[in-house]
């Protein structure tokens, strides 16, 4: 009797479990209709059969695929001036940042406290008002000092992690500091280095409203692409790049996880 | 470095914008006594309103999911997290794009029903409050899920074992043991999705049209079509300091309730 | 050659925990074994990390080998810390941890090679050395914190209750290797403990500390058998305490005058104030079922407890309202006898055996 109901405490019940499919239907139909519509024939029309067309159309599309790889230079340039700010900043404050007054914390987070279109908009006043044209530039550095906040934490959190015993430790060993930083601190905080770029990319990768507003007119990236195909209505390039996007986006998870999965073995192992 | 854009909106929002279009450095408070006219506060009251009913749902629909994650064993947990986190990591537009396809009146809930006959006009979801309300609910459910999920999973099980131990039912369980543990969790989380929903711009401007535009629409209306770059940004320092407050509160009461971390500790 | 501590002092005014160390005068002889105990919060860690360069001292000098190096840099001294978490680096392999203050002098790649494969043998380790941090347990990350700070030999060793971090059984047993180590390195260590037993067995000499303070110094044995102050005897062992005045003045003792009864001290040459602590050690004392003659100090009182570990029984004597602990030895001549709770017996010990100490109080 007891037995069972050990058993029983294991299993979800089924309204909980019911629930939770119903979730994921809910989360996957938008993804999985926009799916379906690539390979229409009249993406609007459920009975008008099905076509590779679109997909083939897609790789002969040059308005897609630049937008794709100036999201990727923004990302990449973006990620890296977050990464090096971030870093040096953190390390800078590190010692301090028990004793910096709360105010000054938080004015370190405004950026990911507040919501996006302020800061958005903040970064659009801020570039107008020093007469910078907008363009290609000014999105890579609105992306950075939104992502650098990021960037900050991570690695504060980081260097906090650190035992203060290993620098002593170095010290006594014979280290001078700068051989501390070098041999012992950066070593040790490049696995979070290397989390805090991948953040800053994504974000920047995903953003979509600080390049609106800090992009002007000649610059598109992929969010802002998808946005303006959105605008005309539904067209089915657009169907084409979403089902490209979600490809991409489950390829990462899944090779994200099975990293995840093999780094647990190593260690069992 | 990072904060000195927003000092640039916080003195803009004392300045002046002049009939000709132009900013005059003549400092006063008429922006910050203009936003409480009714029609400014009856969008904040609307802002407030539906993002407290999208949290609620979250949160309603959230508990289970996180609940049934935990619940669940190996690679079921596994697949159900990675399930759980795919739709995350397609593009924010994209994921909203799907929702207008899914809602419109040509989107696939529309076709199917007008299919079977179960209706004679295709329903107006889209551009309608019921658009961005799940729209919200879409896009903040797994950041709510999240950290109900982890507090749920750091609770140790042999809690849970000692309240059916000392002859306690699921249901006792549940409510004396599980719950009592994983508040923190679920106060903080929520306050989390809250907060930027009072700050959405995208998604009730994506799905809800002109009519149902949040505060930071309003905002961002201000900047690019009335040309009133100080009022504009007095609506954002308002927006601010609602948001700073709420955290602030948070945070001054989670520490005096001893709890371990939370909001600004971060 | 000696490690010097001369009037050494710290005072944290800054942090507002009101901590002294109060001017120290310490004499650490070469190849010594050498241990600060004391409670936490008693200073001695500070007196290490001082010593390691860690801290810089309000007031005084530290020499080795009589030069001063009071106000060196931690990495200019020739000395060494095992720290009490150990510090190992995670991001090298146990073999370039050990090598990693060869590797900052620029010590042949060869030779690095020799001398932390002889450092990682000294320690029993040889087979770890490509092992992650990670991948070892507690008592090995010991060894490896040992061979990182013996392998560019240092003059001193200073350890940070290095055996704390690990479980009672490998305790023990890193206890015996740390000693035998420091004997055949023979090399000073300096080690900070709260564990009195460890303490006991490893040093040479102690010192016992208390709020700042160094109260006494010296072997191990006349730390328990001639203590200077009741901290250092109630710190050191156990002990049973009477307190009373001084009252007759004899030839080779005096007496005593307690609550408990007039007792029979004999005079050893400390000066002594009127109010005296009297300190028995419970192996030190007796229980007998009658009273007798021959004994002169005798208390009467009733067994209220007994355990019996079997190399002794520990007892616990009830007189008035004090209670006495006695360890006595299963000895074959005391089994016939036969004590149970509630006996009526009579204590009772060799006046020599007493430790009389001043009362705090005067």
């Amino acid at each position: 009797m007891d037995l069972k109901r050990g058993v029983s405490m294991r299993r979800s019940n089924p309204l909980v479990a019911t629930i939770f499919f119903i979730v994921l239907l809910f989360l996957y139909a938008p993804l999985g209709y926009l799916i379906l519509q690539t390979f229409l024939n009249n993406p609007n029309d459920l009975q008008s059969g099905f076509t590779l067309n679109w997909i083939i159309k897609l790789f002969h599309s040059p308005s897609v695929w630049d937008p794709l790889i100036t999201s990727l230079e923004i990302g990449i340039l973006s990620a890296s001036l977050a990464l090096i700010v971030g870093t040096l900043g953190a390390v800078g404050l590190v010692d301090f940042a028990a004793f910096l007054p709360a105010a000054v914390q938080s004015l370190i987070m405004l950026p990911i406290l507040l919501p996006e279109v302020i800061t958005g908009l903040s970064l659009l006043l801020f570039f107008l008002l020093l007469k910078v044209e907008l363009g290609f530039t000014t999105v890579v550095i609105a992306h950075a000092s939104f992502s650098a906040s990021f960037v900050y934490f991570i690695m504060l959190e980081q260097l906090k992690k650190l035992d203060p015993q290993m620098a002593e430790a170095a010290e006594d060993l014979g280290a001078t500091s700068n051989q501390i930083f070098w041999r012992v601190t950066m070593p040790n905080i490049i696995p979070g280095m290397m989390g805090g770029w991948l953040l800053a990319f994504t974000l920047s990768f995903d953003d979509f409203l600080i390049s609106f507003f800090t992009s002007g007119a000649g610059l598109t990236t992929l969010p802002l692409k998808i946005y303006s195909l959105m605008r005309i209505g539904i067209t089915p390039e657009l169907n084409g790049l979403s089902f490209l996007m979600i490809c991409i986006s489950t390829f990462l998870v899944l090779v994200l996880v099975s990293k995840e999965q093999s780094r647990k073995w190593v260690l069992k192992g | 470095m990072t904060f000195l854009p927003f000092l640039i909106i916080l003195v803009m929002s004392f300045l002046e914008r002049t009939p000709l279009g132009t900013i005059s450095f003549h400092l006063n408070i008429n922006n910050y006594l203009r936003s409480f006219e009714y029609i400014y506060i009856k969008v904040l009251f609307k802002t407030i309103w539906l993002a407290l009913i999208a949290t609620l749902t979250c949160l309603i629909v959230g508990f289970p999911v996180a609940y049934h994650l935990a619940r669940s064993r190996g690679w079921m947990k596994q697949l159900g997290l990675i399930l759980l986190f795919i739709p995350f990591w397609t593009n924010f537009i994209l994921r909203i794009y799907g929702l207008v396809s899914l809602l419109g009146n040509h989107g696939l809930i529309n076709q199917v029903l007008l299919h079977f006959e179960l209706i004679k006009t295709p329903l107006e979801i889209l551009y309608t409050r019921t658009g961005v309300y799940l729209g919200l609910l879409y896009n903040y459910l797994p950041f709510l899920v999240v950290p109900i999920f982890s507090a749920l999973e750091k609770l140790d099980p042999s809690l849970r074992e000692a309240g059916f131990d000392l002859g306690a039912s699921r249901f006792q369980v549940f409510r004396r043991v599980v719950i009592p543990n994983i508040k923190e969790g679920i106060f903080v989380g929520s306050l989390f999705v809250f907060i930027p929903m009072l700050g959405e711009y995208v998604i009730p401007d994506l799905l809800g049209g002109a009519k149902e535009a949040f505060l930071g629409n309003i905002m961002v209306s201000q900047f690019f079509v009335m040309q009133d770059w100080p009022f504009g940004s007095a609506i954002a320092g308002m927006l601010s300091i609602l948001l700073l407050m709420t955290l602030w509160i948070q945070n001054r009461w989670s520490r005096s309730n001893g709890f371990k971390k939370g909001g600004l500790d971060a | 050659m000696p490690l010097d501590l001369t009037g050494l002092s710290k005072t944290y005014a800054k942090d507002g925990s009101g901590f002294r160390l109060f001017p120290l005068d310490l004499t650490i002889e070469k190849g010594e074994f050498f241990c600060l105990l004391g409670p936490s919060g008693c200073g001695k860690t500070t007196v290490l990390r001082l010593i390691g360069g860690f801290e810089t001292p309000t007031s005084g000098t530290i020499t080795l080998n009589q030069e001063n190096i009071t106000h060196l840099p931690p990495n200019k001294r020739n000395l060494h810390t095992v720290f009490q978490r150990y510090a190992l680096f995670p991001h090298l392999s146990i073999f370039e941890n050990v090598a990693f203050s060869l590797r900052l002098k620029k010590v042949a790649k060869a030779e690095i090679e020799e001398r932390v494969v002889q450092a990682l043998r000294l320690v029993q380790i040889e087979d770890l050395r490509d092992r992650r941090t990670d991948q070892i347990s507690g008592g090995q990350s010991q060894r490896v914190a040992l061979a990182r700070a013996l392998v560019d030999r240092p003059e001193v060793l200073l350890l940070d209750e290095p055996l704390s971090a690990l479980d009672p059984e490998l305790r023990i047993k890193m206890r015996e290797e740390l000693k035998a180590l420091c004997k055949k390195v023979g090399l000073t260590f300096v080690m900070v403990t709260h564990d009195q037993e460890e303490a006991l067995q490893l040093s040479d000499r102690m010192a016992v500390m208390r709020d700042g303070q160094c109260l006494q110094v010296g072997t191990p044995k006349a730390i328990y058998e001639d203590p200077i102050d009741p901290f250092v005897a109630r710190f050191i062992g156990q002990v049973n305490e009477i307190t009373g005045d001084l009252i007759g003045d004899g030839p080779e003792t005096y007496a005593l005058q307690s609550a408990l009864g007039t007792f029979k001290i004999k005079k050893n040459g400390h000066p002594l104030s009127k109010s005296i602590n009297l300190i028995l050690r419970p192996e030190k004392m007796r229980l007998l079922r009658q009273r007798s003659q021959l004994q002169e100090n005798l208390i009467e009182g009733s067994i209220c407890d007994l355990t019996y570990l079997g190399s002794r029984t520990e007892y616990s004597v009830k007189v008035k309202d004090k209670t006495f602990k006695v360890f006595e030895q299963e000895l074959e001549r005391l089994k016939k006898r036969k004590l149970n709770v509630g006996d009526n017996i009579y204590l009772t010990w060799r006046t020599e055996d007493a430790i009389l100490l001043n009362h705090p109080n005067s």
